[in-house]
């Protein structure tokens, strides 16, 4: 359904329509990480450079440039290494840091929702097409 | 083996990699004046050396 909206409708309106874009964008991000099988991997066309602790991503077709902190590393080799899901990523920034899995899940979910949301990652959700 | 401090993963966003290289293609050309700190790099002016021809 597309809902229109005129531009001379009062700012309180145009208020609830972004709200309500923003919170329909916002469930369709979670519903991506909430799937159980999703995998993800490496979009074509980024490459990476070792920086030393940082990593730098530079996604070839856009032409915008990333960095990743530490602790995205780890999860971004693990990514290079074989699409993975996130109970793969967790492990791996686990296995390096001082962290439990419980408490770094959620920050693994929200690097992946921002890597997909730049284009760096896509989602797959069978793993067969991984 | 000794596990690292953890900091919560983050990818940061740099920008445009054309623009952050903005100008670097032109190796022979010269700014033509002397810009204050702060200037944004679209503002810069260049001009081809004048010794480059000779």
């Amino acid at each position: 359904m597309v809902v229109s909206i005129s531009p001379y409708a009062p700012a309180s309106l145009w208020g609830r329509y972004f709200s309500a874009h923003y919170l329909l964008w916002q469930s369709k991000r979670d519903d991506v990480l909430k799937m159980t099988n999703t995998v993800f991997k490496k979009a074509d066309g980024v490459v990476a450079s070792d920086l030393g602790e940082e990593w730098a991503l530079l996604d070839l077709e856009s032409s915008m440039y990333f960095t990743l902190n530490t602790v995205a590393v780890e999860v971004w080799k693990s990514l290079e290494e074989q699409p993975s899901d996130i109970d793969v990523l967790v492990d791996a920034v686990v296995q390096k840091f001082d962290v439990t899995s419980d408490q770094c899940r959620d920050d693994v979910n929200s690097l992946l929702a921002d890597l997909t949301e730049a284009g760096l990652i896509v989602a797959v959700t069978d793993k067969t097409n991984a | 083996m000794d596990k690292k401090p953890y900091v919560a993963p983050a990818l940061f966003r740099n920008g445009s990699v054309n623009a952050a290289t903005h100008g670097a293609a032109c190796p022979n050309e010269v700014l033509d004046a002397s810009f204050s700190a702060d200037t944004p790099r679209g503002s810069l002016t260049c001009s081809t050396r004048a010794d480059f021809f000779s």
